[in-house]
Formats: C-alpha cells, sequence, structure tokens
C-alpha cells in the first residue's frame, strides 16, 4: 500500500494552481486534507502525476460573511465547524454535520472543499449542503462559476467541475432564520464510519423554504420535494405526520426513479423520518447548539 | 465490574493480580516488533499476488533489467511444496506451492517476490510484471462447491470434498421415534478475516559468523517453524534460527506455516543482503489465512420438556484452495462437528463435518477455531426447542445441561469433560444479567421503539489438548508438551527460557507468578524469554488455549526441582533439615530466620565452598510437562447478553454483557479478565461485523477497513466477569486454558438475543454477521408476507 511515484507542489496561488493542473494534463490531482485522496493513492486506485497542495493557500481557508450567506473556503477542515471557530449559516446544523464526520484524526485533516469535489455518496457534506441550499464556487482558466451543490454533484464521485480546468473554491450558504429547525441523521454500522445513508431536514418558515435530502446509498442524493412540502407546514411531530411522511418519502423515491431493496426503501425511509423527527422535537437554540 | 474474587489472593504468585512485567514496554510504546528492527542493508520484498481467483498461468513477463530482482517459483530452486495432510487416506491431499507455479486459486495467492530499496520501489516492480492468466470458472460458494457440476478446484480430485468427518453414537432411531418435538435449523457462520493488530512479518538473512540462516517472523511458534522450514528449504535444522520478537496479536493467523515465511526464507538463501516483507492491511484482508465460513443443517429431536434426545447435523465448511500446514483443510470442519453436542447431555448423536475446497485463501486457526460456529448452531437450536415445547429457553437449557455429578463426563462424540458445574454457571449468568427483570420489562414497549432481547450462550472449551487429542485428531504433528529452562543469576534474579511464544497473553508475567509460588522469588525480579529457537528448549509455541496449563506446568515441575534444591542449600545454612525450609520472599525461611535467595544463588554459581557436601553446583534446569491426561482441560462459562434492536434501521445495540467462566485455577485474575474480555470484543465482531464476502468470480468485496468493519469502543460493551472455580483434576495446579472461550460464546448469545428480540415480530434470523442489512431485510420480508 505505497503510491507510484508522484511529483508534489505546493501551489503558491490558485493560478499557480491551475498552470500545474494544466500542464500536468490529465495527471494532476489537487490536494487538499487527502483524507480520501491519500489512501486512494496509497492503494494505487487512482494514478497521479503531479499531487498540487492547495492547503497553504489562505484564501481557501477564509470566512466571509454577508447579511445573507456566509462564504466558506473550501479548505477550512470539519474540526472548524466542530469546533464553533467559524460561524454556522444553518443555525448549528453545519457544526453538528462537521462534529460527526468520521473520527477526530480525520476532521482534523479533511475539509469541506475536499469532500465535495470528491462527492463520494456517503459524504456528510454533499448532503448536509444540498439541505442547506448551498452553492459552490468554481475558479478556472475561463473564470468562475457558481451553481448550487444539487446541480453541482451528479453522482457518486461525479460532479459538473472541470479536473483539469478548476477549483472548487468556496462553498456559499445562505443564512438561515432565527426560527428555523433542523435535522439530521444518518445509519452506520459503526460510529464513524461511512453510512449507508443519510439525511437532512431545514424548515425555515420565515425565509418560506424547506428542504429534505436523502444521501448515501452510493447513488446520487435526492432532493425530497414532496417531504419538504409535508414539512413545510407540519405543526408538531405526530403520529399523522408520521404516516404523512412516510407517504410523502414514497413518492418521493418513486418519482425518482430510486429503487432497491424493499429493506433498503425502509432504511432511507427511517432515516428521512428520523430526521424530521430531530428537526421538529430537538430543542434548537439559534446560535447552533442543539440540544436532542 | 464484578472483580475475580474466588482466586484473587494476596502476594504475587498463583492466584495474584499483579501488574504485568511487560506492561513497562507497550504502554510506553517501546514494544519491538518486527518492522521495528533495525538490520543493516536490508531491502523490502512486495509480493505479486493474483489478481484473479481461478486461472491458469500461460506467461510471466519480467523486462531483464529487473530480473535479478523479480522471484519467482522457478527462482528458488529445490523449495518443496507444502503438503499439510490428515492421517487418513480418505483425506484427499493437494500440494501448496510456495509461489504460484502453473495455477493460481485464489484472489491474493504470491506469484513473485518483487525486492526494492523500499515497499514502495518493490511495489512498482511488482506493477511492472505481466502475468498473462487463462481464467476459469471459480468456486465461491460452500454449498455450490458440492454441486455435481461445480468447477473443480484442484483438477486431480474427482469434486471439491478434502474431507467428510463422521460421528456416529446412541440411539437415533429412538431419538426419532420418542421425539414430541422435531426442531430444523439452518445456520450460517461467515468467512471472516482474523486481523491482529500487527500483520504478517517475515525477515530473513544469513549469518555467516554462526553459519545459519536466521528468519525472524511473526509467529506464534518458531520452533515449529524452523522444523518444518528446515524440512521445506533442505537445510540441517541446526543451521536454522527462528525469532519471533514482540508480536502484536496472534489469534490463530500466525499459528500457521506461511508461504511467505517459507519464501523470504528461500529468498534469503539466494541474494546477498538481508529481505524482508512487512504484510500491509490489504494484504492481511485478501490474502492472509481466513476463517469460520460454516453451513449447518442442524435437526434436534427433543420429548415435550425440551429434553433433547438425538440430534443429527451437517455442517459444511469452506476450507478455501489450499490445506495448510500443520493444521490441514479439515480441522476447522472436524472441530465444529465434535463440539455440537456442546455442554448438554445428548444421548444420540449423527454428525457430519464436511470439509470443501474454493476459490478464496486458506481457513486456518482463529480464536476457537471451529467451536463459535458449533456453539452458535447449537445454541439457536436450544432456543428453538424451547419455543417448540412453549418454554424459557433458560428452562431448556437447565434441563439439557451436564450436571455436576455426572463429571468427569464422557461426551457422546467420546470427549471428556474434566470437572465444573455447568448448570451453576447459567443459574449465575441470568441472576447477574437480571433475566427476571429483563422478561418484565420485555411487557412494555421500550420508550424508543426498540425490541429488547437477552441472549444466553453455554459453552465448553477444550484446551490444552495433549498427545492424545492430537492423535485422535489424526494430524501429523503433536503438541503433546511444553518445555522451560529455569537460570538463576548470582544476584538471585531467575530466568526462565520458555518455548512458548507470548503475543498479549501476559505471560512474562504469569508463568513468573508459577515461579514465584514454588520458588518465593518476586516475579518482578523474573525475566522469561521466550519466542527464540536459540534461547529456549525445544518445544510447542502459544496456541490453543495450552500456554498456561502445559507451560506453566513445565516451569512449575521444573521450579519444583530447583526448590528442592535451593532448600537444600538454605537449610545447611541454616543448620536445619530441608524439610523445615520454606521458600518466601526472595528467601528461604526457617522460623524466623532467613537467608536470602541471593546468598544461596551466589554459593550454587560462584562459591562451591559454601555448598553442602556432595551438592553440585549450578542453578540451571530444564524440564517438560505433559498433563496428566492428554484429552485436554474443558474451561466453560455462561454468557448472557440484554441488547436492543431498532426494528427501523436493523442496528442492535448491546445494553449489557456477562460471563460467568470457570477456567478451574486463575493464576491471575486480570489477565483473565482481559482474555475473557477480549474474547467477547471478538465474538461481537463475528456476531454483528466482521465478513469477507466474495463476489461470483472469487473476489474479495471487503479489503480496507472501510469494508471490513471490527468491533470498537462503543460496539463492546463493558462485560462483567464473574468466576466459579473448579480446578481440573488432571493438570499441575487445576489451571484450564481459556484464551479463546470470550469468542466462543458471543456470537450465540447475541444472534439468541436478537431473535428473543424479534419474538413478537415473528422474525427468525440463523446467520452471522448479523448485519442491519440481514436485519433488516428479515424483518421487511416478515411485514411484506403478512401483509
Amino acid at each position: 500500500m505505497k503510491p507510484m511515484p508522484f511529483q508534489y507542489h505546493r501551489a503558491a496561488s490558485l493560478d499557480d494552481a491551475l498552470t500545474v493542473l494544466g500542464q500536468a494534463a490529465g495527471g494532476g490531482r489537487l490536494l487538499s486534507g487527502g483524507q480520501s485522496l491519500v489512501p486512494m493513492l496509497n492503494l494505487r486506485l487512482l494514478p497521479a502525476d503531479v499531487l498540487i497542495d492547495l492547503k497553504r493557500l489562505t484564501a481557501l481557508h477564509a470566512v466571509d460573511t454577508t447579511g445573507d450567506s456566509i462564504r466558506y473556503g473550501a479548505c477550512i477542515t470539519h474540526a472548524r465547524f466542530e469546533d464553533g471557530d467559524v460561524p454556522d449559516a444553518c443555525g448549528g446544523l453545519l457544526r453538528h454535520v462537521g462534529g460527526g464526520i468520521a473520527y477526530r484524526a480525520v476532521r482534523n485533516r479533511g475539509t469541506l472543499g475536499g469532500a465535495l469535489a470528491l462527492a463520494d455518496a456517503s459524504t456528510d457534506w454533499v448532503t448536509a449542503m444540498m439541505t442547506a441550499g448551498a452553492s459552490v464556487e468554481l475558479y478556472g482558466v475561463r473564470g468562475t462559476r457558481r451553481m448550487s451543490v444539487s446541480e453541482f454533484v451528479q453522482g457518486p464521485y461525479q460532479t459538473r467541475i472541470d479536473p483539469d480546468t478548476e477549483i472548487l473554491v468556496a462553498v456559499t450558504v445562505p443564512q438561515v432564520s432565527r426560527t428555523s429547525r433542523w435535522g439530521y441523521y444518518k445509519i452506520m454500522q459503526k460510529p464513524g464510519e461511512y453510512a449507508s445513508s443519510l439525511a437532512g431536514v431545514l424548515i425555515d418558515r420565515e425565509h418560506g423554504h424547506s428542504r429534505a435530502t436523502l444521501g448515501g446509498a452510493n447513488r446520487a442524493p435526492l432532493a425530497l420535494e414532496r417531504t419538504a412540502t409535508t414539512l413545510a407546514t407540519a405543526p408538531a411531530w405526530s403520529a399523522a405526520l408520521e404516516t404523512a411522511l412516510s407517504e410523502a418519502v414514497r413518492a418521493d423515491l418513486s418519482s425518482a426513479g430510486r429503487g432497491g431493496e424493499p429493506w433498503e426503501q425502509a432504511s432511507w425511509t427511517t432515516c428521512v423520518l428520523r430526521a424530521a423527527r430531530h428537526a421538529l422535537t430537538s430543542t434548537q437554540s439559534p446560535n447552533g447548539h442543539p440540544c436532542p | 465490574m464484578t472483580r475475580s474474587s474466588p482466586n484473587d489472593r494476596p502476594g504475587t504468585g498463583i492466584g495474584a493480580s499483579v501488574l504485568r512485567n511487560e506492561d513497562g514496554r507497550f504502554l510506553h510504546g517501546r514494544g519491538q516488533y518486527l518492522a521495528d528492527l533495525d538490520i543493516a542493508g536490508v531491502r523490502d520484498v512486495a509480493f505479486l499476488r493474483s489478481p484473479v481467483a481461478s486461472a491458469r498461468i500461460s506467461a510471466i513477463e519480467i523486462d531483464p533489467a529487473d530480473r535479478d530482482r523479480v522471484f519467482t517459483l522457478g527462482d528458488l530452486g529445490a523449495v518443496k511444496p507444502v503438503r499439510a495432510v490428515l492421517r487418513d487416506e480418505a483425506f484427499r491431499p493437494s500440494d501448496y506451492p510456495v509461489l504460484a507455479g502453473d495455477h493460481v486459486r485464489f484472489v491474493g495467492e504470491p506469484i513473485a517476490m518483487c525486492i526494492g530499496a523500499n515497499r514502495a520501489f518493490a511495489e512498482d516492480l511488482a506493477q511492472a510484471v505481466f502475468v498473462d492468466f487463462d481464467e476459469t470458472p471459480a468456486v465461491t460458494d460452500l454449498l455450490a462447491a458440492l454441486d455435481d457440476d461445480a468447477p473443480r478446484v484442484h483438477s486431480h480430485w474427482p469434486d471439491n470434498v478434502a474431507y467428510v468427518h463422521r460421528l456416529d453414537n446412541g440411539d437415533l432411531d429412538a431419538a426419532r421415534r420418542d421425539a414430541a418435538v422435531v426442531v430444523e435449523q439452518r445456520c450460517r457462520m461467515n468467512r471472516q478475516s482474523v486481523v491482529s493488530l500487527e500483520g504478517r512479518a517475515v525477515l530473513a538473512y544469513w549469518d555467516h559468523r554462526q553459519n545459519e540462516l536466521v528468519v525472524y517472523s511473526s509467529t506464534q511458534f518458531p520452533h515449529v517453524i524452523r522444523t518444518i522450514l528446515a524440512d521445506l528449504l533442505g537445510l540441517e535444522e541446526r543451521k536454522l534460527r527462528v525469532v519471533a520478537v514482540d508480536v502484536g496479536g496472534g489469534f490463530g493467523v500466525k499459528n500457521n506455516l506461511q508461504q511467505e515465511e517459507v519464501a523470504i526464507a528461500a529468498l534469503a538463501l539466494r541474494v546477498p543482503y538481508p529481505v524482508r516483507w512487512i504484510e500491509d492491511r490489504r494484504e492481511h484482508l485478501i490474502a492472509s489465512p481466513q476463517a469460520r465460513e460454516h453451513d449447518y443443517d442442524i435437526r434436534a429431536y427433543a420429548d415435550a420438556q425440551g429434553r433433547i434426545l438425538g440430534i443429527e447435523s451437517r455442517v459444511v465448511v469452506d476450507a478455501g484452495a489450499y490445506s495448510i500446514w500443520p493444521w490441514s483443510s479439515a480441522m476447522e470442519g472436524n472441530m465444529a462437528n465434535g463440539m455440537v453436542p456442546g455442554p448438554y447431555n445428548v444421548p444420540a448423536y449423527s454428525g457430519r463435518g464436511i470439509t470443501v475446497a474454493s476459490n478464496k485463501p486458506p481457513l486456518g486457526p482463529y480464536r476457537g477455531v471451529g467451536r463459535p460456529g458449533a456453539c452458535f448452531a447449537i445454541e439457536r437450536t436450544i432456543d428453538e426447542i424451547a419455543r417448540a415445547v412453549g418454554r424459557d429457553p433458560y428452562d431448556v437449557r437447565m434441563e439439557n445441561l451436564i450436571r455436576p455429578e455426572q463429571m468427569p463426563f464422557q461426551s457422546i462424540v467420546g470427549r471428556f469433560y474434566d470437572s465444573g458445574d455447568y448448570p451453576e454457571s447459567l443459574r449465575r449468568a441470568a441472576e447477574l444479567i437480571g433475566r427476571e427483570q429483563i422478561r418484565l420489562e420485555q411487557q412494555t414497549p421500550m420508550a424508543d421503539g426498540r425490541l429488547l432481547g437477552l441472549g444466553f450462550a453455554v459453552y465448553v472449551e477444550q484446551t490444552a489438548h495433549g498427545t492424545q487429542e492430537w492423535l485422535s485428531r489424526k494430524l501429523t504433528e503433536v503438541y503433546g508438551y511444553e518445555a522451560a529452562t529455569l537460570k538463576f543469576m548470582p544476584d538471585g534474579g531467575l530466568v526462565i527460557e520458555a518455548a512458548v511464544q507470548n503475543h498479549g497473553q501476559g505471560l512474562e508475567t504469569s508463568l513468573a507468578q508459577v515461579a514465584a509460588s514454588e520458588l518465593g522469588v518476586d516475579p518482578r525480579k523474573v525475566t522469561v524469554r521466550h519466542g527464540d529457537t536459540a534461547v529456549s528448549p525445544y518445544g510447542m509455541g502459544t496456541f490453543a488455549s495450552r500456554s498456561m496449563v502445559m507451560s506453566g506446568g513445565a516451569v512449575g515441575v521444573v521450579a519444583r526441582q530447583m526448590a528442592d534444591k535451593i532448600r537444600r542449600i538454605g537449610a545447611f545454612m541454616l543448620e536445619v533439615d530441608a524439610t523445615l525450609v520454606e521458600l518466601r520472599d526472595d528467601a528461604a525461611w526457617a522460623g524466623e530466620r532467613s537467608v536470602p535467595l541471593a546468598r544461596i544463588t551466589r554459593a550454587a554459581l560462584q562459591h562451591p565452598e559454601e555448598l553442602p557436601p556432595g551438592e553440585e553446583p549450578g542453578l540451571e534446569i530444564s524440564g517438560t510437562y505433559q498433563p496428566e491426561i492428554s484429552t485436554g482441560a474443558f474451561s466453560y462459562a455462561t454468557h448472557a447478553v440484554k441488547l436492543a434492536v431498532d426494528t427501523g434501521t436493523g442496528q442492535v445495540e448491546l445494553l449489557d454483557y456477562v460471563v460467568v467462566h470457570d477456567c478451574g485455577t486463575i493464576v491471575n485474575p486480570m489477565i483473565v479478565e482481559g482474555q475473557i474480555v477480549g474474547g467477547v470484543a471478538q465474538g461481537i465482531g463475528t456476531a454483528l461485523l466482521e465478513e469477507v464476502p466474495f463476489d461470483g468470480n472469487g473476489q474479495p468485496l471487503a479489503s480496507t477497513f472501510m469494508d471490513y468493519i471490527v468491533p470498537g469502543p462503543v460496539e463492546v460493551p463493558d462485560v462483567r466477569v464473574d468466576h466459579l472455580v473448579h480446578p481440573s483434576p488432571y493438570t499441575r495446579y487445576g489451571i484450564k486454558g481459556m484464551g479463546e472461550g470470550g469468542a466462543i460464546g458471543a456470537p450465540a448469545a447475541v444472534l439468541n438475543g436478537i431473535n428473543d428480540a424479534l419474538r413478537p415480530l415473528g422474525v427468525s434470523v440463523n446467520e452471522t454477521p448479523m448485519t442491519p442489512a440481514r436485519l433488516l431485510a428479515a424483518i421487511v420480508a416478515q411485514r411484506e408476507a403478512a401483509r
């Protein structure tokens, strides 16, 4: 489990990184936290001629708060979310998610941008950022593109980035209202391991939107429209709501053509229902400290 | 935590919870494992391994520039293939070449050795070798392996059956005739990796000064490895030294001859520099000997009370592609077949243990060998008998357990259970887990909607198998005794040279405690040297829960002789009769008067003029020990688990876990408790998490820890341990081995608990690991069927 030979380049600037990436002609890989990339190199699953390390680019560690959104640099680690070291645009959802990714050793190095760019189906940030209604910023030789995370992530390990000419530099998350509520749930064989399914729920009546997202299962993440609509007007958790939500989830899965074994469907439904229940029953403070 | 009070004696000898002598280096991170050895000029070897499960090799292309750094089978000279058989003509032999010859038979089989200045360069070299495979269909399912039209793993066999182990005793016709209920049960325990923290590792070089081949290996039995290596390499055994430095866990996976051991040793005979191979985790999960993989088909006959009248059993075990030395491919299946009757009165038994070959890595020993599966099968059967007769599984277990007044007990398959009170262990476990309280709790739903379950498992653990046991198993090798040398230093310190190999069992302490009991020496002044053929007398090593009985016995035998001599010298110095001399606290005592041990040792080693007339100088004695009976000492235990099943996700949480255990005389209660809890942790892995699945082409689907999940602190509850103490009548000090039991009981107890929880849903599950996917699938299937 040792990597093939490769060159290491510490990027001096984003443009320098793009130059080296272009010169590598398909053999370049951007290195951020390395928590997925390095094991894949060690297993010789990925070829790489040159690793371009973005970690020293301070701009990618910046946080910019504007009135209605927060822009997070791509190299911000999961641990900084966990530790409350960066403001939370979602009233505690991002802090909760950051603190639940793998193990602390991974969170110390793994980054928001790296996780989204890899787009593993089990990655928490894909599900969480879709739930948050976030968008990504891609800096490239032809300028900067912005698109929503749901548009960006097309499937497991598939995104709309051009890997030879673009770098994911930031994630912008709209700020939720003080009365919003969120819920998050994931199913793992063991805490810290990859989740088989993940679900995020955000209900923000003041801003007039609610979202529900199902991730995992080695499939593209799914925005659950009917489920979100049902939640938008749900007064409180009840048996009737649970039934209504189950049917909404079923309808969402069906209209998305998401097939699976009956037990998988059951598992996904459980996951979404528990995220919804979390949103409606946990005590949540506006500053983002969930008290389940 | 319930402390091990019955045996927790004061002092430092047998029965005392003294801290381990090895703690210092391990807790400070100063253990020295094979990869830590700093041998000048050593080069790394990467094995080129087969990427396919079944193929003929039509060509191996090596760049001529690399030819002196890449070694295939033909480059190794006259190295014999490994042939591990039983002494039974019905056993189908097969050769396991050191590197693949014309065929590969599992993904991960070594094909070539590539030498680099470091591992990365060696892997680059391996990647550059081109092998042309003509792929053939693979055998990947243990039942399909039995089909008439199944592809054959070994073309010279008529089918894929390596061995059929048959046990028939008692009147099954009567059982069939008299049975009020017949319970049919299918159980499957899937294939696992063994997962020692330190992988396997070998380093070898020719020592010109000693004119010998030095082989460092992360092994559990260096002497035995030396013997077989000498044979396979055609070397005189005196010209081989095998050393195991600190071994980071074995659990059985290092209790085999490894192909890599032979290959690296053979390579060291051909290159003028030291070579080493350090297994990485991916190799460990893919290519090291694997474990378990049993399929049981059981039919139990019982009366209306649930009393067993007879059992018919067929277990099929997938032993993989090759038979590994010395155990043979049939060990697992034979043991599983023999242990189905377990701790119960079974008046009639007809059992078949069918070992099949497949295109998977060879099966080897893993903590428990055969018994975790057998225990799982019989314990699930007991619960289902209880269900069939409408009684609580606890009562049906009680009904069937061998009673203390039946001891010693000859089991239906001829095993000789030496001592114990099995029902008492069940009674105590039920009390500790709070059986009656749990039954009350189950009447009201849990607040979070989960289902509560209670599971029991009782098992016997045959340990310290002696000469007769190995002969009756038809093994070619017989591990009937153990040896030790004791040497006093002039300053009163003691060195024990033992042929066993300590890899986490605390033997550097517990063997010292045995010496302390006999010699009154402080265990902290005792050094135990082991794991090196150049250091100790010939002996067998550490496996099969044998070391404390066998090596402890050998140390005891020798220490007793040593004590006699020390008492004679002490008596002379104290001017009393030797029968009046007592050894304790590093001194020889006669009433209130004493002479320090150091004075006696100095006299014996440096000052013959101070010795009694006729006493020979020297304080170095070697000896061996074998127990009075060689059919083994039988430990036993009851495991009880309280758990909750989440029917929405299929997840299982263990809420409480109790073990009531009897291993006879306990040498160090703290170490014993650690062994039990560690075993339970691995058993929980078997029950809920660990599996190496294969696809239809024989590709392993769990090759990293991302897919192969082992239990961690969250999955292993605080295991509460209590002890009964029924010393074995047949071993020195009454010690029984106990290294494996924790892993034997846990899968059965957990699966019984899950089934107990699922009972309101009418769902039954009989497979390990019981993953969320399997559990939820069973629940959903039942729900759909009921619709």
